[in-house]
Parts: C-alpha cells; structure tokens; sequence
C-alpha cells in the first residue's frame, strides 16, 4: 500500500470520526446559557433562561453601553417579545433597530451554546449585505382599479383645472416624500395604492420602504420609479403603472418635468395635479395641499381636521405678532455647509428661509440677496467676510448631518465642522452655542410646522415657554400619521455634537 | 509614360469594381445591424412587455392597457431619434473633418454643443426665452438659437479673406471657451435644482423625443445629405491639400463655407432635442474611414450609418446597464467613445496626416 494511500484511508477516517462527534451533542439543556453579538455600541450579552421543554423562559440582558432612552426601550420589549412569540422572528423596536437586532442575534448565540438550533425559534441570521436589488413590479399585486362613478375638477397650485375621475384608485407621487400628505387620508392605504413614484437626492423610494414596509406589508412589489433625482420623468414607466392621478410637487423643476409630457399623459387619460409645498405661503401651502388632496382621494373632512391642526400652530406663532417687532434677532442659514465649502443660503422668500422669516428671525441674506440674486432670491452663496461683519445671533443649518429620515440616535454622532472656519469661533451664535440643523426636507414636507414653532420657541424663549415644538410634533404623528415621531432626528444643537 | 493594354485595363477594371462591390457589402452588414440594434431599442424599456406584445403592436396597432402608447409613441420615436442624431452627428463629423483636413475636429470643438449648452443653461436657470415660446419648449429653442448663432459666427468668419481652415478651428475653440465660460458664470448663480437640470440636459438623453422632433431632425438630415451628397466629388477632392483641389477645379473657399453652414445645422438642430452627445461626431468619421477611406460616395453615407449604429448601440447600452433606470445617452457615448478614440490616436492617425 502506497503512502498516499494510507494517509488518505487516515484523513477519510478523521473526517467521519469528526462528523459523527458533531451529530452527538445535537440535544437541548435545559438551563441558562450566555450568549453575546454586536448592538449598537459594542458587544451586547444576554443570559437566557432555557427550561426542560426546550422553552424559552427569561432572557436578562447583561449591562452594555446601548443608547439611554430609545435603546433602553429595545432591551426591555424584546426579550419580552421573543418570550411571548418563542420565536426570535420578532419586530425591532423602529429607531432603535441595531439595539433590537443585537438583542436577537445574542439570544440565537445563547440558543447555539445550549446546543439548540436558533433556526428552530425563527432566526433568520442577518444578511452578510444588505440586497441592493429593487423589487420586481408583481403586476398582480397592482391596485384595483374601481369603477368610475363620478368626477370632480379640482383648481391645482398652478392654478389649472383638473378634472379627475373618482374614485381614484391608484396614484404616482414625484417624490416619495409627497405620500406624507396622503398617509393622514388614506392611512395604510395610502400605500396600497401608491403605483410609481420619483426619486430624490435622498433615495427616499428606499428611505421609505425600510421605514414602512414592515408596518404595511410589502407595498413595493406594485411601486415603479418614474424619474432619477431631479430629472425628467419616464413617461414609459408612467404609462406602464397607469396610476389614476399624477400629484407633483415643486422641488426638483418637477413641475417644468411634468408639464412637458402632460400632452401625452392627457392623451393616457392621466391628469397631473402640480401642488406646491413649500409655497410662498409656508404657512398656508400645506393646508391648500391638503385641501386639494382631500378632493382628490374624497377624504375632505380628514384633510380639514389636518389642516386644522397646523393651522393651529401657525396662528400660535402668529399670535405673537413677531413680524412687527422691532428687536429681530438676526439669522444666517446655510445648507451643507462645512469649513472650507461654502453652502448656500436663502432669502426670506425661498426654502429654509421661510420658516425662519415666519419665526421672526432677521434674515442677513435678505439684505444682499433678496432683489439681485437670479432665481426670485433663492440658492446663492453670501461673501464669508459678510456673514462675519454681520455676526448673526443664530446659525441655523441643514443637510449637514445625517439626512431626512436617517434617525442619528442609532447611527453617527453629529459633527459640526462648519464651526473651524476662520473667524467662527468668536461669532455671537458660535460662542453662545445658537448654532443648529434642522432635518434638511423637513422645510418642504407636512411637518414644516415644527421648525417654525422651534425656531420661534428658539428666537423668542419667552414668549414661547408654554409651548412644547416637540410635544406638538409627537401629537402629529400619534393623530395623523402611521408611524412614530421617532422617524428622523429633527433638530440637532452644537450641544449635541460634544 | 507607358500605356496600359487593353488587359490591364480590364484587369484594373475588376479590380476597382470588386472594390466598389465590397464597400456596398460593407455598408449592407452594418445597415443589418442597424436594423438589429433599432429592434433592440423598441423591445428594451423600464416597463417589461412581451415581445410577442411588442409584435402585435408593432402590425395591428392593438394591445392591453397603455402598451401601444409605450411602443407606438415612446419607444418606437425614441429608437429612431438615435438613429438619426447618431447619422446627423456621423455627417457633421466627416465633414468637418474633411474640409478642415483635421482629425479633431467636430461639431463639438467647433463650439456649437457649448453654445447649445448656454442656450439650454439660460432658459432653465434665468427662465429666459429668447423668443415668446411656452416655457416647455423655451430650452430647446434657446440652445437651438445660441447653436444657428456660432455656426453662422463661424460661417461669417471663414467668408473672410485669407482664413484658412486652421483658423477656423482656432476661432471655433475660441468659441467654445466663450460660450463655456459664459455657461459657467450661470452656473454658479444658480440654485441646485437648476443646476442639476443643466447638468441633466448636458448629458444628453433621448427621453423628451416625440414624433414631431423626430421630424424635424429627420427632415433636415435628409435635406443636409442631399445638399452635401451632390458635392461628393469635390468633397473627395479637397481631402487632398487646398491647392491640388484647385488644380481639380474645386472652389476650394466655396465648398468649405457652405458645408460649415450645412453641417452647423445639422448638429444644430440635432444637439437642441436631445441634449449634448459627445465623441460620435468625432469617431463615426473616424471608423468609417478606416473601412472605406476617403471617397465620399461611401465615406458619407457610412459616417451616418456608423454613427447611428454607435448612438443606437449606446442607447441599447444605456437602458441595459442599471435594471429600471435609462443613462443618459451622453454619458454612454462618451464612456464607450473614450477607448475607441485613443485606439485610433495610437494606431491609425498616420492616415490623417
């Protein structure tokens, strides 16, 4: 026998010998087993409680640096969850999902050391990556469409008539975050319906679908995209998803995009309506969305009582006759801004500055911008040395951390490099800490009130002491929308970045 | 000097007609594959439709829901829009090329895509018109106008006494600068969303053709060639220098405006729908020279054929390479341009010299 040979029959024979030990230790102990895996800070271990019938019956997590508060609230319901289910395919608690996943996963490492297989109890072992393919469009999965029983003609932001067949059983939306005003009408259905919709800087399709997907179901198998970021729409992608109505906000020249394939959604038999938010009118442009929305999808009523609220705390704001007063602080916004880029800015009539113009903030850009810049005032970068010479009181900033719908309490701590510019350190807003960031598409979305009522509550302490922005917002989204406030981080301060 | 007999010529005879027979071949192959790349384009799209949908559509004009919109008005004018920029920037490349006797040059170094970018720039980002137009077809007009503008800048300037065809080159990237600077200046007094219009429409993409445009470009690709197939000969003739061409009885000064002014057109008109398409003005030419050589009789028509074969190629590329999303075709053309044009700089730019 050849001494290749031998060593193969020795090999083969450790090989089975190792294969049959393995199969020998297959049965569950019962007793308390630790496990650990990685949460959001570091390694999270858990002792889980193992009783003779292979049942889970405690699961204690061991002390770890997980976040105070949102994370805390992870720790306490999944255990608790995965008792109640004997399963480990539990939901994670929203905006504190590594924390829940982390919990989960320890527990599965327990399951293993006790010699139990955690597939068994439901575990789905976390994906190596996260898929990057979209879904595919399930044509059967499409909405109904309903018979037609009537019509109505509504008067857009543009001011066009648009007649639309009722009931609307289907609709496409320029950008995902449009649905927003349509979740407080339609609720789930607001995405059972949804039939395409466009992208934005943000990938707010995909923002979207992690958020919401797990509450409504898999919605994204009927959704087709119908434009990139800021680009003209796909009209053979719109005629393929054949929504009932084509709602387009402002952002992005989605509405100069629309209007020229309206001819030929016309011909399709599909209307666009053009709503506008941010408007002009900050304050009015959401209920006038509202309202038209509300004809569109036969849900006036839920509409006013929407309308109704934010007109509530417009009038608070207003109540106080800021835009009178004499001792304005003033204001410098910029958007993205870091150290050595400068980011731009707007004037009082555009974007960000129209919340801080309804706060009653002093706007420093006006008073170079407002009459010369090209595009009605809007989008211009200011001279650093005159924001310097005009040493704002308050520094409010957007799109310079994580981005709208990003929750940073569960991501990266926020940073605020801006503030190592030259000249900075000794800027009024900088030394008393009166720098913050607002989410960046909070501004044109249906929660523009709150920076408004932050801002105001910023500018003016006093005035404001009774008033909670927060609370507000938290009423919002338990009275109107599908999900919690906890969806974003709204608001950060310099504060937060040490 | 010896004369040929009789079997020589006939000899000669065959030889030039076998050439002649080989050429035609040629240009058949890549008609085929034309027609191929142009079936590929109706049956590709962000909505998946059977192609068996697709041929009922295509001979009956019937089919389920919007999908004879799709094919019949969205795909079928889209795929022949790349077919008749790609011949329109094909021509316009080879004849400029030619007349100028410089393998750099195109349209697009002669500063007519830059002046069609500023058109485009100033409609969306300054909302101006140049004519009362609706605000949907302001952009167009605009880049249409700022394009008619240096190519008749460049016609009136080559009119001139003693320009020669060097500087003619000289003053069209002199141009080009210009209208890129003056581009530059709107860019950065524009806000975001502007800005990224522009640079959308700078890309170029073939998404906003409809039947009418296609028309248009259709019609004066076919007048354009007309004009410019006439002259044929005296194309062939002035690829050799300015003085022989004479010899030939070629008005040299003649020749080379009023192809300036067609071809200035032509690219015009082309660049103004779809956008700025790079590189296949440029190498259109330069591949169809390297299967037939100079003779304009092939020459022409195959620089029309090659380049609506890469445009439509780089269309089918274009809707292929990310599922669900359509690249603008100018990024595509440029990214596949690239390597083809350097291949030609190392090996076969002798020719041109």
């Amino acid at each position: 026998m050849g001494k290749i040979q031998k060593t193969t029959i020795a090999l083969f024979l450790i090989t089975a010998l190792l294969i049959s030990l393995t199969g020998c230790g297959a049965s569950v102990k019962a007793g308390s087993f630790t496990g650990t895996a990685t949460g959001y800070h570091g390694h999270l271990g858990v002792t889980t409680e193992i009783g003779e019938d292979g049942k889970i019956t405690d699961i204690t997590v061991d002390k770890n640096n997980e976040t105070e508060g949102i994370g805390t609230v992870a720790m306490e319901k999944i255990p608790q969850r995965i008792i109640e289910a004997q399963s480990l395919g539990v939901d994670a608690i929203s905006g504190a999902t590594l924390t829940s996943n982390g919990i989960i996963n320890a527990v599965a490492d327990a399951l293993k050391v006790a010699g139990a297989d955690p597939a068994k109890y439901g575990y789905v072992p976390p994906p190596e990556e996260e898929k990057a393919t979209a879904v595919a469009i399930n044509k059967d999965a499409m909405p109904v469409k309903q018979e037609i029983t009537s019509s109505v003609t509504v008067t857009d932001a543009k001011g066009r008539e648009v007649a639309i067949d009722l009931p609307v059983s289907s609709y496409a939306i320029s950008t995902m975050d449009v649905i927003d005003y349509i979740i407080p009408l339609k609720g789930e259905d607001a995405f059972n319906m949804l039939a395409a919709s466009g992208q934005d800087g943000g990938n707010g399709i995909q923002k979207y679908e992690k958020l919401y997907t797990s509450t409504v179901g898999n919605y994204m198998e009927h959704v087709g995209q119908i434009s990139e970021h800021n680009a003209p729409f796909d009209l053979e992608m719109i005629l393929a998803m054949d929504p009932d109505v084509l709602i387009v906000n402002s952002a992005m020249s989605a509405h100069k995009y629309a209007l020229e394939i309206e001819d030929q959604l016309k011909e399709a038999g599909i209307p666009i309506v053009l709503v506008n938010v941010p408007g002009k009118k900050l304050d009015k442009s959401v209920q006038q969305t509202m309202k038209l929305l509300g004809q569109i999808f036969q849900e006036n009523e839920k509409a006013a009582e929407v309308s109704a609220f934010i007109d509530e705390q417009y009038a608070l704001i207003a109540s106080q006759n800021l835009s009178q007063r004499k001792d304005k602080p003033t204001v410098y916004y910029e958007k993205s801004g870091y150290s050595e880029i400068y980011g731009s800015t707007a004037t009082s009539v555009s974007g960000w500055g129209l919340p801080i113009s309804i706060a009653g903030g002093e706007n420093i850009a006006d008073a170079l911008l407002l009459d010369s810049a090209a595009s009605g005032g809007s989008g211009n970068q200011l001279d650093p040395e005159y924001v310097l010479e005009a040493d704002p009181d308050y520094i409010i900033l957007s799109g310079v951390n994580d981005g709208w719908l990003d929750c940073i309490k569960e991501t990266k701590k926020c940073k605020y490099d801006i503030v190592s510019r030259p000249g900075w350190n000794n800027l009024t807003a900088v030394k008393n800490g009166d720098l913050y960031e607002f989410a960046h598409a909070t501004s044109r979305s249906i929660y523009a009130f709150y920076p408004c009522l932050k801002m105001a509550k910023i500018f003016y302490p006093e005035e404001f002491a009774e008033v909670n922005p927060d609370a507000v917002l938290d009423e919002f989204f338990n009275r109107f929308m599908l999900l919690d406030s906890d969806i974003t981080t709204w608001f950060y301060s310099l504060e937060d970045s040490k | 000097m010896k004369f040929q007999t009789r079997h020589e010529q006939n000899a000669n005879r065959k030889l030039y007609n076998s050439l002649i027979k080989k050429r035609i071949v040629l240009i058949a192959v890549i008609f085929a594959g034309l027609v191929l790349l142009l079936l590929m384009n109706i049956s590709i799209g962000s909505s998946s439709i059977t192609i068996r949908e697709i041929l009922r559509v295509l001979f009956t004009g019937e089919g389920t829901g919007h999908n004879p919109m799709i094919i019949m008005d969205i795909r079928l004018p889209m795929a022949l829009m790349a077919v008749v920029v790609g011949a329109a920037l094909g021509i316009g490349g080879c004849e400029i090329q030619t007349i100028l006797r410089n393998p750099i040059a195109s349209p697009f170094t002669l500063g007519i895509s830059a002046a069609a970018s500023f058109g485009a720039a100033m409609g969306l980002i300054l909302n101006a018109g140049l004519f009362h137009v609706p605000d949907t077809l302001a952009v167009t007009v605009n880049a249409f106008a700022f394009s008619l503008l240096v190519a008749v800048a460049i016609y009136t300037f080559s009119r001139q006494k003693h320009i020669g065809k060097t500087a003619i080159i000289l003053f069209g990237i002199a141009l080009n600068f210009l209208f890129n600077a003056l581009t530059m200046i709107l860019q950065y007094i524009a806000d975001e969303d502007e800005l990224q219009s522009l640079i959308f429409w700078t890309f170029g993409s073939l998404l906003k053709t409809t039947w009418s445009k296609f028309f248009i470009v259709f019609i004066v690709l076919a007048l354009c060639f007309l004009i410019m197939f006439k002259d044929a000969w005296k194309l062939t003739a002035m690829t050799l220098d300015d003085t022989k061409a004479k010899s030939l009885g070629v008005d040299v000064a003649k020749v080379r405006r009023k192809v300036i002014f067609v071809t200035s057109l032509l690219s015009a008109v082309a660049v103004c729908f779809v956008g700025t398409i790079g590189f296949v003005g440029l190498i259109a030419p330069h591949i169809a020279r390297q299967l037939v050589g100079e003779d304009q009789r092939f020459f022409m028509p195959l620089s029309a054929l090659t380049g609506a074969f890469i445009m439509s190629f780089a269309f089918v590329v274009s809707k292929i390479i990310i599922k669900g999303v359509i690249l603008p075709i100018g990024l595509v053309t440029a990214v596949i341009g690239i390597p083809f044009f350097i291949t030609i700089i190392f090996s076969k730019m002798r020719s041109m010299q």
